[in-house]
């Protein structure tokens, strides 16, 4: 398991640098976790060792330290496979928010019947069948678990459909769709994520869609990296809600009224580092006369990680992540942090409202604010 | 030269500071003739000035003079273009160009030299204030499968001599040095390594900068694991150095190109381990840095090398 | 209520403190319900959780019912409010997940009568029994929690989480009161005790009781008399537990 592991990843060509635990916003809050030393262990064969490491569920994946290692070790891979091993050996990882994100996930694979779609608004126009389909992902069930966290997820949805809408476009929404299954996948349970897979692949096809639409970075990621490993290459064009609408934005097929405000952009891992999508989130913001965007110190490749990703880890050391970027948010003057990713939306949205700073800057997913400067 | 009034960014210290459009390449160049720039003459854009001219008491100012190629006829052509570094602008965690104050090996060395443009005073680019603290970034863009594959053999040495200097120009000077290994390869290297650690207070830190922040003062901030103490730490400093990775130099594919030469997939000339000075064409012999990464001792004995080689064709072998 | 073959497959999840006891007096009582119905005690409602919840219904039975204490009867005080709030939310995202939420069933009661124990989840069967038309008449190829899924596959998927003993129906709960079948209930309740944190604790008020796996069959009904003593018991687990516990809140 560990050896297939090292192969897969080449984890033996590591030079012991110290570039991955350098580069990794875990280890800064956090001295026990070091991607090195995990790496190291592993190829010092120490397979009990590494299954029993709690820390491997510390692990963000968020892609920086892979991005930058010399050796072009994959430690996102690394962290995956090792998980898959761990929790086959009976070392699962914690579940963050009490299980539920991830129980829905799974929920999913059996027992959920036809999604409700009643919460598309009433003046927005979608399709059962057609050529483009938008993947509503896990949104609709955000909208029931982080209301409290003042994240209006179902809203991100309809403003997606309601850009798409003023862009021409009359997406199909499937209520036969399931989860994505990336964080089955990521959190070491790969057979929930190709149960949850090929439904989706089956309803696309049902469907007749020749593109697929995401708002969700992890689901677009999931589809246009993960999938084609396990299914082949697929019958369809994927695009991120951001490159979709910078496209009909170059097309001269949306237009966006004035919208005065300065803004920051945050680059999810999924979407930048992952996909390579960097240059569209900041067209279509570009694209709204009187908005102004100001980068952040750290951005896109470079960008810091929103704290948290799987539903595995959530600690004092996730928030002070957090925390650090949403002061680095701050820092550029900016008055809104955009966000390409709903969960990026979540996990900021809640370390500002722990009180943990003073006067926190607002966050809004793209949508939403792309939607609004879109008038009326 | 002095009452010139066109200022030229000059390209010899690496943009750091300026020229005239009449100038020298730089103070040792040989041959010591001065140049016109055309492209920046006041004269040559406007039809009016000759400033030089006039106050040339010798004469030697020549407006008329025109570029002209010239063909030789010969036995054998030595190659020793040497090399170019890499920009370190696409490794965007060190953020050269976008933090003040991270400079390259090179524009080091050019702020260090008694030539250059601060009269070797070590003064950072962002205020011009003297840098005591300076943080040095071995392998930035070297020994990485993202950029360059290979190790570049001389950063190593360059900066340890860079961190020596800095001491000796300046004694609160504090140099570390972040390495993944130190690859003095020579004779008495190693040695050079413990006088720069003994007696010019040298630190060496096991460990990759993995990135670099834009701190107060515009003062970079490095952050690196010390893999000796497995601690993840950040070190504030005044000036970064980056040992950026060093390339064949720009043109030397093309060159390469026009002589039939065969070169490697960086663009390093190919030759034989058995003849090590020769190309794959006859008569054509390669030395020194665009045969691959290499020192000033090794490049020298490679120029003798080609050079006798060169000489054994031409003068026929007896 | 007689048993029929039909009944639908029902995973009741009942507090330990009033609703278990509901339960006991419906054994002692001599009350029936549905031999479909599983019965599992937690610790108390407000460790339901939402995950619990989605698990369970991953498991495909017809409804899932949770009985907490009534309001302001919560032993850990507010228990029975914190699981109002998570039943509301899962059938929120049953909603979402194309689930009838009338499939959660919740009932907040501090009734100890053991008819009404019975009755309600006759009521909840015959709810479900009703939905489990309905979904038959609007379309086949709707996918609808699966009759064919035997109890036990429930009942295996939430015990290990839910760290208590699992009480599985074989046949239909009669009530002939038995003393000695009472007390190996009580060893078989005991068992969810480790592991758990607030249970570990009331099990330190209590016997040290070897882990059995109890089957309805086994434990069935009990008589009045055992079930005055667990409550005796339970007030002295309480006792101790106060005097231990700086506890969950």
């Amino acid at each position: 398991m560990l050896e297939e592991t090292i192969q897969r990843t080449k984890a033996y060509y590591c030079l012991e640098c110290g570039i991955c635990t350098g580069s990794c916003p875990v280890s800064r809050y956090h001295p026990d976790f070091s991607p090195r030393l995990m790496v190291e262990r592993a190829l010092l064969r120490a397979e009990g060792l590494a299954l029993e490491d709690r820390e491997i569920w510390s692990c963000l994946t968020c892609g920086t330290c892979s991005a930058r290692c010399p050796s072009l070790v994959d430690y996102n891979e690394f962290t995956r496979s090792t998980r898959v091993a761990a929790r086959k050996d009976g070392h699962p990882g914690v579940d963050t928010h009490a299980g539920t994100v991830l129980a829905f996930m799974e929920l999913q694979t059996k027992g959920a019947g036809e999604r409700d779609l009643s919460w598309i608004a009433d003046d927005l126009r979608t399709s059962r069948k057609g050529k483009v389909l938008f993947f509503t992902g896990c949104l609709p069930y955000f909208g029931v678990v982080f209301r409290d966290y003042g994240v209006d997820a179902v809203g991100m949805a309809n403003s997606t459909i309601r850009l798409m809408n003023a862009a021409g476009v009359r997406p199909v929404v499937s209520p036969a769709e399931r989860c994505c299954g990336h964080d089955p996948y990521w959190t070491g349970d790969a057979e929930t994520m190709k149960t949850l897979a090929r439904r989706n692949l089956r309803m696309i096809e049902e469907s007749g869609a020749r593109k697929v639409v995401f708002a969700c970075p992890e689901c677009y990621a999931m589809f246009k990296l993960v999938y084609p490993d396990f299914f082949g290459r697929l019958k369809f064009e994927v695009a991120h809600v951001t490159e979709f609408l910078a496209a009909s934005v170059a097309k001269g097929k949306l237009a966006f009224g004035e919208m005065e405000g300065t803004v920051t952009y945050q680059d999810p891992c999924r979407l930048g580092r992952y996909a390579g999508v960097y240059d569209e989130p900041r067209e279509l913001l570009a694209a709204v006369p009187g908005l102004e965007l100001v980068e952040m110190p750290r951005a896109r490749a470079e960008a810091l990680c929103c704290g948290s990703s799987g539903w595995v880890s959530c600690t004092r050391v996730n928030k002070r992540i957090q925390l650090e970027r949403l002061t680095e948010a701050a820092g550029t003057g900016a008055s809104t942090l955009v966000t390409g990713c709903p969960k990026c939306n979540i996990h900021l949205a809640c370390a500002a409202r722990d009180g943990d700073i003073d006067d926190p800057i607002e966050i809004r997913f793209v949508t939403d604010l792309m939607a609004e400067a879109l008038g009326t | 030269m002095a009452k010139c009034p066109t200022k030229v960014a000059d390209s010899f210290n690496v943009g750091l500071g300026e020229r005239k459009a009449i100038y020298l390449y730089f103070d040792q160049g040989i041959p010591s003739v001065m140049t016109i720039d055309e492209d920046n003459c006041r004269y040559f854009a406007t039809g009016k000035c000759k400033v030089c001219e006039k106050m040339c008491k010798k004469g030697a100012v020549d407006f008329e003079q025109k570029d002209h190629r010239v063909s030789l006829d010969v036995g054998a052509i030595i190659l020793a273009t040497g090399l170019s570094v890499m920009d370190p602008t696409p490794l965007t965690q060190y953020g050269y160009g976008r933090i003040p104050n991270v400079i390259t090996g090179l524009e080091y060395e050019r702020l260090i030299n008694a030539t250059g443009p601060t009269g070797g005073h070590l003064l950072r680019p962002s205020d011009g204030e003297l840098a005591h603290r300076v943080g040095f970034v071995q392998c930035a863009g070297s020994r990485d499968l993202n950029h360059c594959d290979y190790c570049s053999s001389v950063c190593c040495m360059y900066s340890i001599k860079d961190a020596m200097l800095g001491r000796e120009h300046d004694p609160e000077s504090v140099s570390h040095i972040f390495h993944t290994d130190l690859r003095n390869v020579g004779k008495w290297f190693q040695r050079y390594q413990i006088r720069g650690e003994e007696e010019y207070g040298i630190k060496f830190v096991r460990g990759r900068i993995a990135e670099i922040q834009h701190g107060p003062a515009d003062n970079p901030v490095l952050w690196y694991e010390d893999t000796r103490t497995r601690e993840v730490a950040s070190l504030e400093v005044d000036l970064v150095v980056l040992a950026t990775a060093a390339l064949p130099s720009l043109d030397a594919k093309e060159l390469a190109g026009t002589l039939g030469v065969k070169v490697d997939r960086y663009g390093f000339v190919l030759t034989d381990d058995a003849t090590p000075s020769s190309t794959n064409v006859k008569g054509i012999y390669a030395c020194g840095f665009c045969k691959g990464p290499c020192d000033i001792p090794e490049s020298v004995a490679q120029a003798s090398a080609a050079a006798s080689s060169a000489s054994t064709r031409v003068l026929g072998n007896k | 209520m007689v048993s029929r073959s039909g009944d639908p497959n029902i995973l009741a999840l009942v507090c330990a403190w009033h609703p278990l006891t509901a339960a006991d007096n419906a054994g002692e009582d001599g009350c029936t319900y549905s031999a479909k119905a599983t019965v599992v005690a937690v610790e108390c409602a407000g460790r339901v959780t939402t995950a619990a919840l989605l698990k369970a219904l991953a498991g495909r039975p017809d409804g899932v019912l949770v009985a907490a204490c009534g309001r302001g009867d919560c032993h850990y005080s507010n228990g029975n409010e914190s699981c109002e709030k998570v039943v509301e939310e899962t059938r929120e995202i049953m909603r979402v997940a194309g689930i009838d939420p009338a499939r959660l069933g919740f009932d907040l009661s501090s009734d100890v009568d053991g008819r009404r124990f019975a009755s309600l989840i006759d009521g909840f069967s015959e709810d479900i029994s009703k939905l489990n038309g309905r979904a038959a008449g609007r379309a086949r190829a709707v996918r609808k929690p699966a009759r064919t899924r035997s109890g036990k596959r429930t009942t295996k998927r939430v015990s290990p989480k839910k760290k208590v003993a699992t009480k599985r129906a074989t046949g239909r709960k009669k009530v002939t009161p038995k003393k000695k079948t009472a007390a190996k209930r009580a060893t078989g309740r005991k068992k969810a005790a480790p592991k758990k944190k607030t249970a570990a604790k009331r099990a330190t008020g209590r016997k040290k009781a070897t882990p059995k796996k109890t089957t309805a069959a086994k434990r069935a009904p009990s008589t009045r008399k055992t079930a005055k003593r667990a409550t005796a018991k339970k007030k002295s687990a309480t006792k101790s537990r106060r005097a231990k516990s700086t506890g969950r809140k």
